[in-house]
């Protein structure tokens, strides 16, 4: 049976709006997916992903394992040490990030912003800070200030703004105009109104877009250790350097642990702290989720009933807020935000850089990368480059082969059975726990160096991220549809291609788009471990201080993603 | 029309004045077609008409939220058309408004909303309760007394009803000090006796305080029990202009265009 609709409201944009523009869709749909399997299949042709490969790497798997058994575990205290400057680097990265994001924000939105060229200008800067890849500041501060934290800090904090700055500037334009329109009669300041009418509206969705850009940099993390930035992914990739598989796997553990553990925690708190905001429809499902929200209700603190007539005996005079619960809690959180920044930033050892020295040195090292340079091996570089958009293209193609079943089967109103709905969820959700490289590496070491590991690991990362998508807009559809087709006296699998697929074809294709744009960013740093494509030149490039190349390499793969964005951005046009 | 300008002695100077005051939006919608009257201090001024007839632009005017396009507008003796910077925010602040939809910030604690009025006469931004200074916080808190809303100065804004709200916008309008009480609809979002209430504020606060109070409303039998002078707007014109004591229902109906062919709309405004 079908389980009860979604108590929702219908999306309007899902629907088929008129007689006439379903088909072009559908033309339009079709080209799209005989192009997308036509690129897979050769992609994964010329790459020699084939079954062959598969049964390689599962004989591959028995050796692996015995290789890697006992795991060489580091020390409990090690262990602490480098979680510790782990979070810490994360920490204080995303801080920065939410620091200078801030006032980019502000600029950036129209409801805020002081004017055209200020909006220009942060907008502008914000595309610029996602157009240069982690790894490469990366690269640039650690050629600054030496191996350690203080590269990953800038590297990821400078980087992360090209998303946060985005998603701040949009959680502004989503407040409600009602209160700065009062403010405004009251004859308040544009920063007075800002700050009175908008930060408050604002801050629990920036609370949660730090959150979740913390876990994304737990997991870019592992990245930067490769080119010399101090935490747990220096201790892997040192660890696989030296072949000692057995440490490098129980690190790669250590940070899937960890990863899954704060993926944990801040979902939960932004599960919260969106419903809060208004956003009723959200349930509470775990623990956590009920912990935090048991211990956040302001509602509940004063008496809820107001004599409504009759004036109140005698009215209190105290005009600060009683030391509530839920004040002292708020307290709570800041000293436990001010204790995380001064932790990390010892604990972390980003404040033992020779920060000074660095900077002095800024512009002549911004020099070596600038003009581009090819080294003599531009065509090296474009067949390194084409087989990163193979890698890209495979991942996607074999990611969604595996996230449609996957993620119709989590889609609560299809699966028709809570207990395979909830099981398929939380394996998306465990897979999205995965860092890429840490499946790259495990690929890598399982089926020999090459590309097709790289594909075959970012074909199980697709999963998480395309799963989730592809379960969340089965969960859009509107029920109407399903009923009248089940009162005719279908069968499930007709329901599913009449009523379902077409419905949520114009969201699955906008999630494969973005999937393969995420899978081709990815494939430029699988390089950095051996999984085939560009990234090899990359960490090339930095062992022989080729700077100009990694430029180059930078710029190439930039013009690939902006190219695949335009073409994206016209078929989303093309089937909405 | 007003003869405004023979009037030398300020206390004798209306509180709003408009001539000829014509409003057309960017998407060529006219939405004030020629307005023109005069609001003598402390009178309470009833606008009806239906909606789109041109009432909160009207209002929004006067709060100089927006400028006419042409003819002239005086608040408190200042030419609203040529209010810039610091005049133009001290202006606001001298008319009060009360809007439809209240426009709290749910976020913050009813007491912080009721000090946000005070924003217009301080200098900087303010975020949280204790950035504002006691001496704001004890007088917040004697406007809450007076809108019976000071038990719950210390409640999360969002969480209290349409009418409750209402009434702490009324106090936070108090904070700005207004000269002139503003109110777009409001009561068009709340219960019979929410509405009730908040009507009944209103007119004894401007009495109290002789404050001039202008408030656009669609029902009729409340506006002429409320105020003491009815302006009618229709398409942005004014149709009527009486005292509310000489009027009756029937009369004031015809702002809603009561005419034969568009009878069946009056049924919805009396509902």
């Amino acid at each position: 049976m079908i389980a009860p609709p979604p108590v929702r409201p219908p999306v309007p944009r899902s629907l088929p709006t008129g007689p006439r523009r379903p088909q072009k869709s559908t033309g339009v749909v079709l080209g799209f997916l005989c192009l997308f399997v036509g690129t897979g299949l050769w992609s994964l042709r010329s790459l020699g992903v084939d079954f062959a490969a598969l049964v390689q790497g599962v004989a591959n798997a028995e050796v692996f394992i015995r290789q890697t058994w006992p795991l060489s575990l580091p020390s409990g205290e090690e262990i602490l040490r480098q979680t510790g400057i782990t979070l810490g680097t994360v920490f204080l990265a995303t801080l920065l990030s939410i620091v200078l994001s801030l006032p980019l924000s502000v600029w950036a939105s129209s409801v805020t912003t002081p004017g055209t060229p200020h909006r220009l200008t942060s907008r502008g800067l914000i595309v610029a800070a996602r157009a240069v890849p982690d790894v490469v500041l990366a690269i640039l501060f650690v050629r600054l200030f030496g191996l350690g934290a203080l590269p990953g800090v800038l590297a990821m904090g400078l980087h992360s703004i090209g998303m946060v700055g985005k998603l701040y500037a949009d959680a502004i334009e989503q407040t409600s105009p009602g209160p700065r329109e009062a403010l405004t009669s009251i004859g308040a300041t544009r920063g007075q109104r800002l700050l009175t009418a908008v930060v408050p509206q604002a801050l629990p969705a920036f609370i949660a877009i730090g959150l979740h850009r913390f876990d994304i940099n737990l997991r870019v993390s592992a990245v930067l250790g490769i080119v010399g930035v101090a935490g747990i992914g220096f201790e892997m990739a040192h660890a696989f350097a030296r072949l000692d598989f057995g440490l490098g796997i129980a690190w790669a553990l250590i940070l899937l642990v960890l990863c899954l553990l704060t993926e944990m925690v801040s979902t939960s708190i932004r599960r919260v702290l969106l419903r809060g905001s208004g956003d009723g429809e959200i349930e509470a499902h775990g623990p956590l989720t009920r912990w935090f929200r048991g211990r956040r209700s302001p509602g509940t603190v004063a008496p809820a009933a107001a004599p409504r007539d009759t004036a109140p005996p005698e009215p209190p005079r105290r005009v600060s807020p009683p030391f509530t619960f839920a004040r002292a809690r708020n307290w709570m959180y800041a000293v436990v935000v001010v204790a995380a920044v001064v932790a990390s930033l010892f604990g972390s050892g980003a404040l033992e850089a020779n920060a000074a020295a660095g900077w002095s040195g800024f512009f002549t090292t911004l020099g070596l990368f600038w003009p581009p340079g090819d080294a003599g091996m531009l065509d090296v570089l474009l067949l390194a480059l084409l087989e990163t958009v193979q890698i890209g293209f495979a991942a996607t193609f074999l990611g969604a082969l595996l996230a449609v079943p996957v993620g119709t089967l989590a889609a609560r109103n299809i699966s028709g059975n809570r207990v395979v709905h909830g099981v398929f969820r939380g394996f998306v959700l465990a897979v999205r726990g995965l860092p890429e490289l840490v499946l790259a590496i495990v690929f890598v070491v399982v089926i020999g160096l090459g590309p097709v590991a790289g594909a075959l690991a970012l074909a199980l990362g697709s999963v998480g991220l395309l799963g989730k998508l592809v379960a969340d807009s089965l969960e859009e559809i509107d029920a109407g549809p399903l009923e009248a087709m089940s009162a005719l006296g279908s069968s499930r699998t007709q329901r599913y291609f009449t009523a379902v697929l077409p419905q949520a074809a114009p969201a699955l294709i906008g999630g494969l788009l973005y999937q393969l744009d995420v899978n081709i960013r990815s494939a430029t740093l699988l390089g950095l471990v051996g999984a085939g494509g560009v990234g090899f030149y990359l960490l090339q490039a930095t062992q022989t201080r080729e700077y100009d190349v990694i430029t180059l390499i930078t710029l190439m793969t930039f013009a690939v993603v902006f190219a695949l964005e335009l073409v994206s951005m016209l078929l989303r046009r093309l089937v909405r | 029309m007003a003869d405004h300008a023979v009037h030398d002695d300020v206390d004798r100077e209306p509180a709003v004045s408009l001539t000829q005051v014509t409003k057309e939006f960017d998407g060529g919608v006219t939405a004030l077609r020629g307005v023109g009257f005069d609001v003598p201090k402390g009178q309470i001024l009833a606008l009806l008409g239906r909606s789109g007839s041109g009432k909160s632009t009207l209002l929004r005017h006067i709060c100089c939220l927006h400028r006419p396009t042409s003819g002239s507008l005086r608040v408190l003796g200042t030419d609203v058309a040529r209010a810039r910077g610091h005049h133009l925010r001290r202006l606001r602040r001298r008319t009060g408004f009360v809007f439809q939809q209240f426009n709290l910030v749910g976020q913050l604690s009813v007491l912080e909303n009721v000090c946000s009025g005070a924003l217009g006469r301080l200098v900087g931004p303010r975020l949280g309760l204790f950035s504002y200074a006691r001496s704001l916080r004890v007088e917040a808190l004697d406007h809450l007394d007076r809108v019976g809303m000071a038990d719950l100065a210390f409640q999360r804004t969002s969480t209290l009803s349409g009418g409750q709200q209402q009434r702490v916008a009324i106090a936070r309008a108090l904070m700005q000090h207004p000269a002139i009480l503003l109110a777009d609809e409001p009561v068009a979002s709340l219960d019979p006796d929410s509405a009730d209430t908040v009507m009944r504020l209103l007119r004894e606060i401007a009495r109290e305080r002789s404050l001039t109070v202008i408030g656009s409303l669609h029902q009729v039998d409340l506006a002429l029990g409320w105020a003491d002078r009815v302006i009618g707007l229709r398409d942005g014109e004014v149709t009527l202009d009486a005292p509310a004591a000489t009027l009756d229902t029937t009369t004031a109906m015809e702002v809603y265009g009561m005419a034969p062919r568009t009878e069946s709309m009056a049924l919805d405004v009396t509902g």
